[in-house]
């Protein structure tokens, strides 16, 4: 039996409960905490133990079984969580990761280090424990052997075999169990010597039904097992039988207890135990004569210890009293990740098929056709977006993650910094919930490090002596903006521009907004702490985070307000794979515009046109709004006659800023999937992805963050 | 569970096939029933029975019992093993050439 | 003709063991991930036991057992539930459900096949 290919299979899941437990145990730590978190927490250990002992770890078992202890004293209300033992838990849970990780690295033998550390934990989590402990669950409740009593006595049977007898309940074909297997169960504990079926209690055919059992069984088994291993055959069937079982050599007045009790005639029910070989005739005779004197039990051997038929008290069956969280789980349904992204695949050529369907219809100029493929086209987009939002996971369990960093890092800086979360509930596409940890985690641990203040200079500051990191998350203008903030420091201008200048990035003349002086901390190696600790210091700049946002398609941006703390603002898209978009037109070539980054298009003023006029900014309604012709913001070659006509003004805004971009056509609003660029394209600033059009024709999507970057600082400069 | 039901020769042949359990206890007990009260002994062909369990034993001893003269022909594999395991070796066809082993 | 057992559970591992156990000891073995996957496997294949779990997504066991006792078929097929708690309040209503023979999790293979093999031998 080859089990060990299901290892891979136990530490993945294991992993995942203790995530489980851990965030469980960081929610009572900061007072969140229900019941049902004490519940989820000791499943999670009970699970992590129950599958661990199937595989044999017995470190993990042993010393999860501790942890698990503990925590049904939790469970039982004999024990509240305060912090010291939530840390001991914690604790106690990254031991089991450790353990859990020697199963994985197949390390055998013992680790002096983890073994000290185990050991010490355990009696840490001893004082938690009282004496009465769970016990190790088995499978089967194993009942005390009878002790045979000595043969040859006078009043013992000579017969060296178990004497088993089973009545059945009405019921126990209904309920699924079949008699004859336990029977036949015995049979693989030794040998049965002898059986009768009783069917004294069988029916006419007429008045059988033939879903209730009528038989009932005596039988002599030879057998070396035990009274556990023989009465363990009965574990499914004890509310639905009565079992006696009689021991070899047990004494006489035990089989005559047991006829009594069966049978209104033992005497009749007597010759059965005869006919299968359990007594001899005379010593049934013996058994049933009536006894001279009480004195002959002498040893009182307790065979049949489970008359268990009707006396177990059974408690009221709890039906329709099913906790409501499992109303709540009954909604949700596990998918694997890639069967979405083919799904997504799909119907994204979808979306391409119905668009090419459309315009086929539009030039046939078929007026039924086009109803019919716009009924299509509005179908097709809800199953877009339906499908769209099965990718869509809340952030919250990324953000939950940090929970433990936050409280890790403060330890270890010695600072004490809480951690407040805001709409966790908020939905992004699973891709960018996974790909945005690494960012935020620096973000958080920059924040931790350089935002918050030692304890006594933020009291001197009149602060509160804890710190505060703040995440949060909500949805702005068709994206996703999430917030990292500390109450600390905040950023030093003076610091960050002497630095710059040191560097060579700026020169020290010129005059800078503090926006634009914040944003010099994401230029590449640029460092503003006077000592790299081992938080932050970890060899990742804001360059990196800042290019891994970027490479969602998101950008970030700081408010600072020095002495009161900072904001690192951070802007995604919902989703990387299909968006609405505004088709413009430049020469030949054709663009797309994110439809919700488009504000409104309007007439490029004569005086604009003129290509050697160019201010590249203009009035709109007393603003100042900045643009640039695409043509030149992306090098196009000029239109073919020579002449271009600029004639449309597309203005577009992102992160609360406008812009316009002037093109040559405007084709209106279209749905298009997003197609990586290949690696031609990936270096062109401006383009974020690729579509295909409904006839065939490719188009650029347009990467407005950066494009307004460029007009922004052309205007500027 | 099919029940094929023949006469020939002065006897009835009742030819039980695939499962004889609780599953189908129910059908064959009506079947059974249904044969006429003057129908001629009965032989029980238990050839073809893939399965039987304490349901289908009971239900064949109450037929032995309450059929006239009627006595187990061919018995499969499974149906000599059940019949073996409670005690009833007498019940088995003594010379069995045509027993059906599956 | 080996005897067919459907496994449900929704700890992966837990099925992969229990399904190994059980091939290695001559069973055929269906798996089934929670209960309306397991009804959903319930098409009319011959079932001689049912092993499942209690608490599972989607539908739990007891449900499970409930509606499985609603089809002609398997209303009388066995059922050995696994205990991950010692509850008695849920053994009770799996009980009244119709599931009478239970295990307590954890377990070794060999303790499993010994129980299994009290109401089917393979």
């Amino acid at each position: 039996m080859d089990i060990d290919q299901a290892i891979p299979t136990f530490l993945l899941e294991a992993r995942e409960l203790l995530e489980q437990m851990e965030d469980g145990l960081l929610q009572i730590e900061n007072g969140e905490g229900d019941g049902e978190t004490v519940n989820a927490i000791f499943r999670a250990a009970h699970t992590i133990k129950g599958s661990a002992g199937i595989f044999g770890f017995d470190e993990v078992v042993g010393f999860t079984h501790t942890v698990e202890n503990v925590l049904d004293r939790v469970r039982g209300n004999e024990l509240a969580i305060d912090r010291p033992l939530a840390e001991l838990l914690l604790a106690s849970g990254d031991h089991i990761g450790t353990l859990l990780q020697r199963v994985a690295d197949k390390a055998h033998g013992h680790d002096p280090v983890v073994n000290a550390i185990g050991h010490d934990l355990l009696g840490q989590l001893a004082r938690f424990t009282t004496a009465s402990t769970l016990p190790v669950p088995v499978a089967a409740a194993a009942a005390p052997a009878a002790a045979p009593t000595a043969s040859g006595s006078d009043d013992s049977a000579v017969t060296g075999n178990w004497h088993v007898s089973l009545r059945f309940s009405h019921e126990v074909l209904q309920h699924g169990m079949d008699p004859l297997s336990f029977i036949r169960y015995l049979g693989s504990l030794g040998d049965i010597e002898g059986i009768v079926t009783l069917q004294d209690a069988l029916p006419a055919l007429g008045e059988l039904d033939p879903e209730t059992c009528y038989l009932g069984f005596e039988l002599s088994l030879k057998s070396e097992a035990s009274h556990a291993d023989i009465d363990g055959a009965f574990d499914f069937v004890r509310d639905d039988a009565t079992i006696h079982i009689l021991p070899p050599h047990s004494p006489l007045r035990a089989y005559a207890d047991m006829l009594t009790a069966l049978s209104p005639e033992p005497a009749s029910l007597g010759e059965v135990l005869v006919r299968c070989g359990t007594l001899e005739a005379a010593e049934l005779e013996r058994a049933l004569a009536p006894a001279p004197v009480a004195t002959t039990a002498l040893v009182p051997v307790i065979a049949d210890d489970a008359p268990a038929l009707p006396t177990l008290i059974d408690a009221p069956p709890a039906a329709g009293s099913k906790p409501a969280r499992d109303s709540g789980r009954a909604k949700t349904l596990r998918v694997d990740a890639d069967k979405l992204d083919q799904l997504i695949n799909l119907v994204g050529e979808l979306v391409i098929a119905g668009a090419g369907a459309n315009m086929i219809a539009g030039q046939l100029k078929a007026r039924r056709m086009l109803e019919a493929t716009a009924t299509m086209a509005r179908l097709i987009e809800e199953v877009r977006d339906s499908t769209l939002n099965l990718r869509m996971v809340q952030i919250g369990e990324t953000f939950n993650r940090f929970q433990r960093v936050v409280r890790d890092v403060a330890r270890d800086l010695g600072k004490d910094i809480r951690l407040v979360i805001n709409g966790a509930e908020t939905e992004l596409d699973k891709t960018m919930v996974e790909k945005i940890g690494d960012p935020l985690m620096h973000l958080v641990r920059n924040a931790m490090d350089h935002g918050i203040e030692a304890a006594e200079l933020r009291v001197a500051r009149g602060k509160p002596a804890q710190g505060t990191i703040r995440l949060d998350a909500r949805h702005d203008s068709g994206g996703v903006l999430i917030e990292v903030s500390d109450d600390g420091n905040g950023l030093n201008r003076e610091r960050i521009l002497k630095k710059a200048v040191e560097k060579g990035l700026v020169s020290p003349q010129q005059n800078l907004a503090d926006e634009d002086v914040y944003k010099l901390i994401f230029a590449p190696g640029f460092s503003t702490a006077e000592q790299l600790s081992n938080i932050s210091g970890r060899g990742v700049g804001m360059d990196v985070v800042k290019k891994n946002i970027e490479a969602l398609h998101g950008s970030i941006e700081i408010d600072s307000i020095e002495g009161q703390g900072s904001t690192m603002r951070i802007r995604l898209p919902l989703t990387l794979a299909i968006i609405d978009g505004f088709l413009v037109g430049v020469g030949d070539a054709s663009f797309v515009i994110p439809l919700d980054q488009v504000v409104e298009c309007i007439e490029l003023p004569a005086g604009e046109r003129q290509s050697g006029q160019r201010r590249d900014y203009l009035n709109q309604r007393g603003q100042i709004l900045p643009y640039a012709r695409l043509r030149d913001a992306l090098d196009l070659p000029a239109g073919k006659d020579g002449r271009n006509t600029d004639r449309n003004l597309v203005v577009v805004q992102y992160g609360g800023k406008r812009a316009g971009l002037v093109v040559d056509s405007l084709h209106g609003e279209i749905q298009t999937v997003i197609k990586p660029l290949g690696r031609v394209f990936s270096r062109v600033q401006g383009i974020s992805g690729s579509t295909i059009l409904g006839s065939g024709a490719v188009a650029l999507i347009l990467d407005v963050p950066r494009l307004m970057q460029q007009v922004t600082d052309r205007a500027a400069a | 569970m099919s029940l094929d039901i023949a006469r020939d020769d002065g006897q009835t042949r009742v030819r039980f096939s695939d499962e004889l359990n609780i599953y189908t206890a129910a059908a064959v007990r009506d079947a059974l029933l249904a044969l006429p009260a003057d129908a001629p002994p009965c032989r029980l062909d238990l050839g073809d029975v893939i399965e039987i369990d304490c349901a289908g034993l009971q239900l064949v001893l109450a037929a032995l019992r309450s059929l006239p003269a009627s006595t187990l022909e061919r018995c499969s594999a499974p149906v000599r093993d059940s019949l073996t395991l409670c005690g009833f070796e007498a019940l088995l066809p003594a010379a069995d050439p045509s027993s059906g082993e599956q | 003709m080996a005897k067919t057992i459907l496994v449900v559970d929704d700890s992966a591992s837990l099925r992969q063991v229990v399904s190994i156990a059980l091939k290695g000891a001559g069973y055929d073995v269906v798996e089934a991930c929670d209960g309306k996957d397991a009804l959903g496997k319930l098409d009319g294949r011959k079932v001689h036991l049912v092993i499942s779990d209690v608490n599972m997504p989607n539908m739990d066991g007891i449900t499970f057992v409930k509606e499985m006792k609603k089809l002609p078929s398997y209303k009388f097929t066995p059922v050995v539930m696994l205990t991950t708690e010692n509850q008695e309040a849920k053994k009770a209503e799996g009980q009244a459900a119709g599931a009478k023979a239970w295990m307590v999790k954890p377990f070794a293979p060999a303790q499993m096949l010994n129980a299994v093999s009290k109401l089917v031998l393979p």
